[in-house]
C-alpha cells in the first residue's frame, strides 16, 4: 500500500492558500502515482477528492499533465523526423529518451547499441480496431512504416493501428507484407497459434480451428514460446486442428496469396479447402458434395468475374459436375 | 454491452464527479462522457486488469485531447492572422511534422534532456525506466532494492523539470505573441 498523498487544503489567517510550490509536488506525486498501471479505480476516486479540496488543484494537475503530454507530442514528432537519428550506435549510453530493448540498469554499451527511438508508454493499453469484409470483398489496410495488410474476402482482423504491429487474425485470410524491424516484431495471433515475423510477405488462412501460413519472402516464427518453429520463405506450415501438430510442406513463393491476382494456385489440396477459398473470393457460396470431400486437387484457377464461365471451366478440369442452386455452385462427382 | 461498458454504466455518477473537479465546465463533462461511452462501445482492448482505472484513463485522455485540440486551433488562428503561413496550414498542423515543428520539438526535448541530464544518475535511470519504458514502478523499487516512495521521490523530480520547462516555453510563446 502506497503512503497518502496529503490533501489537506491548509489556510493561512487571511484566507491565502498554500504556497504554489505544495500544490505543484502534490499535483506531480498524482500525476506519478495515475500513470503507473497498478493505479487503480480507487486512486482515482481519491484523486478525485483531492481536486474538489481546492480549485487550485485542478490548475496545477493540468499543468504536468500538459507538460507530460506536451513532452510525448515532442517525442512523436521526432519519431516521425526522417532526419533524427533513430539508432545510436555509439558506446556512449544511450539517453534517457531512448527505449532500450534490453533490459540494463547498469546501461552499458550493448544495451546502447540496441537503443531505438520509441514512444514513450504513458496511459496505453492496446486498443484493437476491427477489420471485417463480406465474401467477395477485399480491403488493404496500410500500416505506419510501409507495412501493409491485405484482406481477402469473408475475413474478420483486429489490428493494434496504433503501434502496427500487433494483429489478431480471428477468421478468414489475409497477407501481411511487413517491414521488418527486429526490435519491434510485427506478432500475428490466431485463435490457436502465434506467429512472429522475420522481415516477411506471408499469407495466413484461419478456417474454423485450422491454421494455413504460407511464407513468400523472409520468414515467420510459429509460436514461437511453444513449439518455436521457423517457417522460411517458400514454404507452407499448416495446422489441421486445434491442438494437432503442425507439418511442414513446400510453396511456390510466387503463388503465395495468389487470390490478390484473381488466381488460386494449388498443389495436392483438399477440394474442401478449394471450396472455401472460392466462396470467399466469389462472394457465392461453394459447397461439394460429401464424395468429392476427400479429392485432392493441383493446379492454378484464374478468378473470372462471370461465374457460369468459371464453374463451367472448373468442372472439367475436376472431371465433377457444377450446378447453380438458390444457395450458391454445388460440385457433384 | 461490453464488460468496460457495463462498469461505465455502473461509475457514471462517480466519472461524471472527477471530470467536474477535473475540468469545471459541466457542458464538457457531458460531452466528454458521451465520448467516453462511444469509445468504450466501438474499440475492442485486450484484457484490461482495472477496468475502473482504464475508464478514468479513457477520460483524462479524452480531456487531454480536447486540451490540444484546442491549443492547436489557437496556434492555427495565431498563424492565420499574422499571415506566417499559407492555405495548408490545417495540413500542416495536423499531419506530418514540419520543419517548423521539428525545430520546436528539437528545442523542447533538448531543454528537457539538459534538465534530466543534470539529475543524479539515478533519477535520470528511473524516469526512463518508469516514462519511456512503462516499467511498473513496483518492479523498478524492487530491482534498484529501493522503497516505492523513493522511486517516487526520484520520478517528482524529473517530473518538476518537464513542468519547469513547460512553463519557461509557455512564457517564451506568450512573449513573442505579443510582439
Amino acid at each position: 500500500m502506497r503512503k497518502g498523498i496529503t490533501g489537506n487544503v491548509i489556510k493561512s489567517e487571511g484566507g491565502q492558500t498554500m504556497s504554489l510550490e505544495r500544490y505543484n509536488s502534490e499535483a506531480i506525486a498524482w500525476h506519478i502515482r495515475l500513470a503507473d498501471p497498478a493505479a487503480s479505480g480507487a486512486e482515482w476516486a481519491a484523486f478525485t477528492d483531492w481536486l474538489e479540496a481546492d480549485p487550485a488543484h485542478a490548475d496545477a494537475y493540468d499543468a504536468i499533465a500538459m507538460a507530460d503530454t506536451q513532452l510525448t507530442e515532442t517525442l512523436t514528432t521526432l519519431q516521425a523526423d526522417p532526419a533524427t537519428p533513430q539508432n545510436d550506435n555509439s558506446l556512449n549510453p544511450a539517453p534517457w529518451y531512448r527505449k532500450r530493448t534490453v533490459w540494463s540498469m547498469a546501461g552499458g554499451g550493448a544495451a546502447a547499441a540496441l537503443a531505438v527511438f520509441v514512444l514513450p508508454a504513458f496511459f496505453s493499453a492496446p486498443d484493437l480496431t476491427t477489420y471485417q469484409t463480406r465474401p467477395g470483398e477485399t480491403r488493404d489496410i496500410a500500416l505506419k512504416g510501409g507495412s501493409h495488410i491485405a484482406l481477402n474476402g469473408g475475413t474478420r482482423l483486429k489490428l493494434d493501428a496504433e503501434s502496427g504491429r500487433f494483429a489478431r487474425l480471428e477468421t478468414g485470410e489475409a497477407v501481411f507484407t511487413i517491414h521488418h524491424d527486429a526490435s519491434r516484431p510485427f506478432i500475428l495471433e490466431t485463435p490457436g497459434a502465434t506467429l512472429r515475423d522475420i522481415g516477411t510477405i506471408f499469407n495466413v488462412r484461419q478456417d474454423d480451428d485450422s491454421l494455413e501460413v504460407t511464407v513468400a519472402q523472409g520468414a515467420v516464427h510459429f509460436n514461437p514460446d511453444a513449439e518455436a518453429v521457423t517457417v522460411p520463405a517458400g514454404s507452407r506450415l499448416q495446422v489441421a486442428h486445434a491442438g494437432a501438430r503442425p507439418s511442414l510442406s513446400k510453396a511456390n513463393p510466387a503463388s503465395v496469396a495468389g487470390w490478390r491476382q484473381g488466381q488460386l494456385a494449388y498443389s495436392d489440396a483438399l477440394l474442401a479447402t478449394v471450396a472455401v477459398d472460392l466462396t470467399r473470393s466469389l462472394g457465392t457460396s461453394v459447397s461439394i458434395a460429401p464424395e468429392l470431400a476427400g479429392q485432392r486437387f493441383t493446379g492454378v484457377i484464374r478468378i473470372e468475374p462471370n461465374h457460369e464461365i468459371l464453374f463451367r471451366r472448373l468442372a472439367s478440369m475436376l472431371g465433377v459436375h457444377a450446378r447453380h442452386t438458390v444457395a450458391g455452385w454445388h460440385l457433384t462427382s | 454491452m461490453g464488460g468496460l461498458q457495463s462498469i461505465l454504466v455502473s461509475h457514471r455518477a462517480a466519472l461524471a464527479r472527477y471530470l467536474r473537479a477535473r475540468i469545471r465546465c459541466d457542458g464538457d463533462v457531458e460531452d466528454i462522457l458521451q465520448d467516453l461511452w462511444l469509445k468504450t462501445s466501438s474499440l475492442e482492448t485486450g484484457p484490461v486488469a482495472e477496468p475502473l482505472a482504464y475508464l478514468y484513463r479513457m477520460a483524462e485522455n479524452l480531456v487531454r485531447d480536447r486540451a490540444r485540440s484546442s491549443v492547436r486551433r489557437h496556434m492555427r488562428e495565431a498563424e492565420w492572422t499574422t499571415g506566417e503561413i499559407d492555405g495548408t496550414v490545417d495540413a500542416a498542423v495536423d499531419s506530418q511534422p514540419t520543419a517548423e515543428r521539428i525545430l520546436l520539438a528539437r528545442d523542447h526535448l533538448n531543454r528537457v534532456d539538459a534538465r534530466i541530464d543534470a539529475l543524479p544518475d539515478r533519477a535520470s535511470q528511473i524516469f526512463r525506466l518508469v516514462r519511456i519504458e512503462g516499467t511498473p514502478q513496483k518492479e523498478v523499487a524492487a530491482t534498484l532494492g529501493i522503497s516505492l516512495s523513493a522511486v517516487e521521490k526520484h520520478l517528482q523530480r524529473a517530473y518538476r523539470a518537464v513542468m519547469e520547462v513547460q512553463a519557461e516555453l509557455d512564457a517564451e510563446g506568450n512573449h513573442r505573441q505579443r510582439h
